[in-house]
């Protein structure tokens, strides 16, 4: 194996151990602690980006066990195997983890500082990063499932991790569950790939292995109710992990962790998993066109549900986390309508912006002390250097021609119009328009006019953050603006080439009707968001339309009323009853049990005692009663040896 | 003519006034001459069955069984009220139902 892949076991590796060494050997140092991690990955970065540039060069397909792991169960024919995956989709994904993880520590350097657990933050986003590129770098379903339990627990730690106020606790406790909601299934559906394709595998696979399974979704081994059951099983693990409908509710609440893990779990990474996933299995959804609809009416529900209502939240992390909701969601659209190359290209892309954005916010919410978008305001004067990124950031998300975000929604977008589904190019259309509108809403209330009245900071104490918050932010900027290049369409090695479905890369030809469509949609948005929220030049009132369309923003605002609507229904209704239940069995019959069986010797103990009353009578009584019991015996019975005599005198 | 049955009858009747009196009586004395009683009825019983006979092989077993319970019902009654010397000495009483400090 030529160079670069023989160090990759390094990307797993270096952020396991910088996890290992922090807990238990540098817990009581941060600024080490600290610099291990992100020299961890650093290094994870530093052979992810040489491995990506082998891969651009020659894309192969390399993959190998990891020494003990490579049989890692293997019993009769059964063969489980752990190790690592080097395809261009592999490769790419890498990078954007261990990319982001290092800008992200940086960050925190700054961000965290004087925070409590800090070292504990830090080992648990090393452990996360190793956890993320386990699920990204697999080989096979065995190893993503490992690996994606473990981003599940490490995000429930991360949003937990100010796990002394409840409502980060509850927040953690809700995304865990959720996502177990759709784990469950997909952990189903994988054993039921199992069970069908085992011993069809060729050349000695592994069980479960991609590439081996890969032609063999659509050779006719399992039927199309098969397939479509097992593309839907293994979706449910993506809903649940990257907040699609209906397990969505989890991503907002997930804003109670520290700002630079919303950016780096869910925006870039975690909740990109479940794209991904599909995006790796795609031969078996390829091989179901139900699947496929149902991906993409998924994905588009959730994508215009989200966006519509990011329009009316207040909090600015909230904002951004519906944002990546309807991003994800366009992600999914895209995958279901057969934008393969477009979709992954968007995940890699969003991962950038998004970042870019939550980064963002957190270097306002840092100077400023509040979430409150009312509270803030006429931020372009005084914080330059993070105005200027979020600007770049809002153009890449709301898809402005020229800005990353928009070469990958257009791929997008031209593959719903190739669709020619109706229905589905409206709530395309729909969804560029609200992506621009909220986006907007967000820059022109935060950054430009006067600053607010109602506010807990002082104006004149506003200043702009300082260098490892500014930095990751400029770095991410340039990228928001500039990576959108390796994506253009039609040209030879751009990312459509490099990652595709099939076996050649599809050259699109450029679709101007989607493309114009999208931009007329997304600039509507943004001159509309003007028109309503930047000082300088509204011309209506933000308030009187909420007012007269009341029942509209309602609506928005709560979020469809999706958690009421679940807590009426699931857990006050059932779980809640269920934990009653579960409680009254507890204590009734297995206490019950146990406590019987104690007290059952003792009253036991109790009456036995009483035959030793000491009173010599009363053994005598019993010696007696026992020799006439003996003497009844032998009459009945007595017909030989020494009974008999006495039964034969008695006659 | 009175035969073994009638001296049985005898042996069981004395043996049960034995056992009631053992049972119900509180005095320690009184239950030793109830014991006393009991033996004697088994000597009865004994007697009776060498007289008619029982034993082919050894025709007068039953009567020197006898002298040796005899024998030892004397000792017994020796060393049971030399016990109950004690326990008066000690507990000052001898109702059987105040001695009961050999249990749990």
């Amino acid at each position: 194996m030529p160079a670069p892949y023989t160090l990759m076991w390094l990307i797993l590796l270096l952020p396991l151990s910088a996890f290992a060494l922090m807990f238990a050997l540098t817990y009581e140092n941060k600024r080490t602690s600290a610099y291990i991690g992100i020299i961890a990955a650093a290094g994870a970065d530093i052979v992810s980006i040489w491995v990506l540039f082998a891969e651009l060069a020659k894309p192969q397909h390399w993959q190998y066990g990891l020494g003990i792991f490579s049989d890692f169960i293997q019993y009769a024919d059964i063969h489980f195997q752990l190790g690592i995956l080097a395809d261009p989709l592999a490769a790419m994904m890498s990078v954007v983890v261990c990319s982001v993880s290092f800008l992200i520590q940086v960050y925190s350097l700054e961000y965290m500082r004087g925070e409590e657990g800090y070292v504990r933050y830090f080992g648990f986003i090393s452990l996360f990063t190793f956890s993320m590129l386990l699920l990204v770098l697999s080989p096979n379903y065995f190893q993503t499932y490992i690996g994606w339990e473990l981003v599940g627990v490490c995000s429930y730690l991360l949003i937990g991790h100010y796990f002394k106020r409840p409502s980060a606790a509850a927040a953690a406790k809700k995304a865990f569950i959720v996502t177990r909601l759709g784990d469950f299934p997909f952990l189903v559906g994988i054993g039921y790939i199992f069970f069908r394709f085992h011993g069809h595998l060729a050349g000695g696979a592994a069980d479960l292995d991609f590439y081996a399974l890969k032609p063999l979704y659509a050779g006719g081994l399992v039927g199309s109710l098969g397939l479509f059951l097992m593309a839907m099983m293994v979706f449910s693990g993506a809903v649940g992990k990257s907040a699609q409908f209906p397990l969505h509710v989890w991503l907002p609440d997930a804003m109670e962790g520290p700002t630079p893990i919303s950016a780096l779990i869910h925006a870039a990474t975690m909740v990109a998993a479940g794209v991904y996933l599909v995006a790796r299995t795609y031969d078996l959804f390829a091989a179901s066109h139900q699947a496929l609809a149902v991906v993409a009416a998924i994905g588009a529900v959730t994508s215009l549900m989200a966006a519509i209502w990011a329009v009316a939240q207040d909090d600015i992390k909230r904002i951004v986390a519906y944002s990546t909701l309807s991003h994800l969601g366009l992600m999914m659209f895209g995958l279901g309508v057969g934008a393969y190359s477009a979709a992954v290209f968007h995940l890699f892309t969003h991962a950038w912006f998004k970042a870019l954005l939550f980064l963002g916010a957190g270097s306002v919410i840092h100077v400023l002390h509040t979430q409150d978008i009312w509270e803030m305001g006429g931020l372009w004067k005084r914080m330059r250097v993070t105005s200027w990124t979020m600007l770049i950031g809002a153009c890449s998300a709301a898809g402005i021609p020229l800005f990353a975000g928009f070469w990958s929604k257009d791929g997008i977008m031209a593959g719903v119009f190739a669709s020619q589904n109706p229905v589905f190019i409206v709530v395309a259309i729909l969804i560029s328009f609200f992506s621009a509108l909220y986006t907007f809403r967000l820059f022109f209330v935060v950054f430009t006019g006067e600053p607010a009245k109602r506010r807990a900071f002082d104006p004149k104490k506003i200043h702009e953050s300082s260098s490892p918050i500014l930095v990751p932010l400029v770095v991410l900027a340039v990228l928001a603006l500039l990576i959108g290049y390796v994506g253009l369409p039609g040209i030879k090695g751009s990312f459509t080439q490099f990652v595709f479905f099939g076996r050649n890369p599809v050259v699109e030809d450029v679709n101007y009707v989607a493309i114009g469509a999208s931009v007329v949609a997304g600039l509507l948005g943004l001159v509309t968001a003007g028109l309503f929220y930047w000082p300088a030049y509204a011309r209506f009132s933000a308030a009187d339309f909420n007012r007269r369309f009341a029942r509209v923003y309602d609506w928005s605002h709560n979020k469809g009323y999706f958690d009421e609507i679940y807590e009426a229904m699931f857990v006050r209704g059932v779980i809640v009853n269920l934990g009653r239940a579960a409680q009254w069995f507890d204590s009734h019959v297995i206490d019950g049990f146990v406590d019987g069986v104690a007290d059952g010797y003792r009253l036991l103990g109790d009456r036995v005692r009483r035959l030793q009353s000491g009173k010599v009578q009363g053994y005598a009584v019993g010696l007696f009663a026992a020799l006439v019991a003996i003497a009844v015996v032998a009459l009945i019975f007595g017909s030989s040896g020494p009974l008999a005599l006495v039964g034969g005198a008695a006659r | 003519m009175i035969g073994l049955g009638h001296f049985l009858v005898l042996s069981a009747g004395l043996f049960s006034i034995g056992v009631y009196g053992l049972l119900s009586k509180r005095n320690a004395i009184t239950l030793l001459m109830c014991v006393e009683l009991m033996f004697n009825a088994t000597n009865i019983a004994l007697v009776a069955f060498a007289r008619f006979g029982y034993n082919s092989a050894q025709p007068l077993a039953g009567q020197a069984f006898a002298l040796f319970i005899i024998t030892i019902a004397a000792a017994e009654v020796a060393v049971a009220i030399a016990i109950l010397l004690l326990i008066y000495r000690l507990r000052g009483t001898i109702w059987v139902d105040e001695i009961d400090l050999m249990k749990w």
